[in-house]
């Protein structure tokens, strides 16, 4: 596995408390549908102690979908100019969203900017990450490209390792 | 010499856009929009489609308001092959866009337009001080995006509306789980208008052309007559006779204009100076409360009447679900004919205008989409030459932070038409240009 999560905050021990797995974007833009890709694959495994969201961005669901959780974790397409398939791995709790590595539109309001709000307003699970997955692709159409598919498989298995307990 | 100074100070407004403010010595002398969005050719993907696929091509528009092109296209169609859909499944079209009023407006007023006021860089640092007024934004927006999503199927480009009706439509017992909530949202915005009129407003009227939608019997929202309050009154069918459209060459948007008028201005100003009768008895007297009505020609008031219509919305989205009969059918069915097919609907920001030319089988020929924004255009930037005129004493910072509020103050759907980025001020020091 060849991509930035082993140098992300991660922090591999077993769950606590509730934990909201949170699938963002738009699967019908391409390569912007990983995050629900994701949340799919993982719903599909019914890991014990998990609720899963499919989201499309908007900044009072997301604040909504976790709000009251112990833990969240995020995943969503990232849009920065490096190669395709790469992982980007954030402890949000402990550390800002670079939000330029995801789509957004100021108008709506988007993942970074509900982070950020939450943290103020202390609605921020006291243990959040946010996988990014950079896209090759966003044009309209499902479907993931092959390399962004890898490394949500990926992705995948880390967070099903992590949920499990099965990485000390 | 020649100097420009450049601001990047809209950066809770981004796009693909600029907003430039030339002075000549002490004396303004151009302010304009620089909109280089790409044109979007909605208008010609339209072609060879049957009417039927409008209303979901068009939502793709906007992300903030696809309940105004859906409905505007809707009503298009209807109207155009001799249609009326009537009784409920009318109220639950209006119950559906008032939910995008309210997610609209709650998202502008206080994570959008307030920080302005208030003095704060976005409504993260907002928060920091005021989090109970915040999270009442919050919620108030939720709310509206969850009566979009029960009858939409989904708050962003709902899936459930058709051009006849809906795919589905929702039980009486669905519609009134939403009840407890709408209630709650009902006092939050009369909360809203309280805490917005407190607000400072910079002392600047504007001679406007208010233009919106009239109805005989309610807040115009999803059809009737356009009136304006300087004598106009026309129906939708002669909107080309008396708005025209040109481009200017700072602007890839088309910018609107009465013929042989100039700027006019639509949205929550203007529907508040044209229809305020027709608001709700409770939103009339939480503008009573404030001392706002029609006759207000300030721009930046114009929060004010955001948070009025956000209780309007509120206010008839109760009496809508306590007067809901589930309906036995969800949609009408609609024989297509030849027609040139009209619609317009009030965005949350303003009239939103539709033609199609449809033949008998239902092919649309061609179409044009006027949407709020690029109507906003010349006002916004009459606004912007005039108020920076009487404001030229005011330090820089303080007078590019006021231009903000100044295109803030009509809430730009950047989705739609325009994006502002930078705000530039070319001053020549020699008086030259």
């Amino acid at each position: 596995m060849d991509h930035a999560f082993k140098t992300c905050g991660f922090r591999p021990c077993g769950p606590r408390g509730a934990i909201v797995l949170i699938g963002v974007g738009n699967e019908f833009a391409g390569d912007d549908g990983v995050g629900h890709y994701i949340a799919r694959k993982l719903k599909a495994k019914d890991l014990p102690g998990t609720q899963v969201e499919f989201l499309n961005g908007d900044l009072s669901s997301l604040i909504e979908a976790w709000r009251g959780k112990d833990s969240a974790i995020i995943f969503d397409a990232a849009k920065s100019g490096a190669p395709p398939g790469k992982i980007y791995c954030f402890e949000a709790s402990s550390q800002s969203v670079p939000g330029r590595l995801f789509t957004q539109s100021s108008h709506k309001l988007g993942l970074a900017e509900a982070v950020e709000l939450s943290r103020q307003l202390s609605l921020l699970p006291s243990y959040t990450v946010i996988y990014g997955v950079e896209g090759k692709s966003f044009n309209y159409g499902v479907g993931l490209s092959p390399e962004v598919k890898n490394a949500a498989l990926d992705v995948v298995e880390q967070v099903t390792r992590y949920v499990l307990g099965g990485e000390q | 010499m020649n100097k420009t100074i450049k601001l990047d100070y809209l950066a809770r407004v981004e796009g693909e856009g600029g907003l430039t403010v030339r002075l000549k010595g002490d004396e303004v002398v151009d302010a304009r929009l620089n909109i280089f969005e790409p044109p979007r050719f909605f208008e010609a993907f339209l072609r060879g489609r049957r009417f039927s696929e409008a209303p979901d091509i068009t939502a793709r528009i906007c992300g903030i308001c696809p309940i105004a092109y859906m409905m505007s296209s809707i009503q298009a169609m209807e109207t155009g092959f001799g249609y009326h859909v009537d009784g409920m499944l009318r109220e639950l079209r209006r119950l559906i866009y008032f939910g995008e009023w309210i997610e609209s407006h709650a998202l502008h007023i206080y994570m959008l337009h307030a920080p302005d006021f208030l003095g704060y860089q976005d409504v993260i640092k907002l928060a920091g001080d005021f989090p109970e007024i915040v999270e009442r934004g919050l919620k108030l927006k939720k709310l509206g995006n969850d009566i979009m999503t029960l009858i939409g199927g989904r708050e962003i480009h709902p899936i459930n509306i058709r051009v006849g009706g809906f795919y589905r439509v929702p039980t009486k017992n669905e519609l009134n789980s939403l009840s407890d909530r709408i209630k709650w949202a009902r006092e939050a915005a009369l909360e809203t208008v309280r805490w917005v009129a407190t607000m400072e407003f910079p002392d600047f009227e504007q001679d406007y052309e208010f233009v919106a939608l009239r109805h005989p019997e309610e807040y115009a929202v999803i059809e009737g007559d356009l009136a304006s309050n300087k004598g106009l009154s026309f129906p939708i069918s002669a909107f080309e006779e008396y708005i025209r459209e040109d481009h200017v060459k700072h602007s890839t948007s088309l910018q609107a204009s009465v013929r042989g008028r100039g700027a006019y201005c639509v949205g929550p100003m203007a529907r508040i100076n044209i229809n305020f009768e027709k608001l709700s008895a409770l939103a009339r007297e939480a503008a009573s409360e404030v001392k706002f009505g029609p006759g207000c020609l300030n721009p930046f008031k114009s929060i004010i009447a955001r948070a009025i219509e956000v209780v309007h919305a509120c206010d008839e989205s109760l009496r809508i679900i306590e007067g809901y009969q589930m309906p036995e059918m969800p949609s009408i069915d609609l024989t297509p004919r030849t027609a040139t097919c009209y619609g317009c609907t009030e965005a949350p920001r303003g009239i939103c205008w539709h033609r199609y030319r449809v033949d008998e089988d239902g092919t649309i020929l061609d179409a044009r989409i006027v949407p709020p924004t690029s109507q906003n255009q010349r006002a916004i930037e009459d606004d912007l030459l005039h108020f920076v005129r009487k404001n030229m004493a005011l330090p820089e910072d303080r007078l590019a932070w006021l231009c903000e509020q100044v295109v803030r103050n009509y809430d730009p759907c950047i989705s739609c038409s325009c994006h502002y980025l930078k705000l530039k001020f070319e001053r020549d020091l020699d008086g030259d240009i």
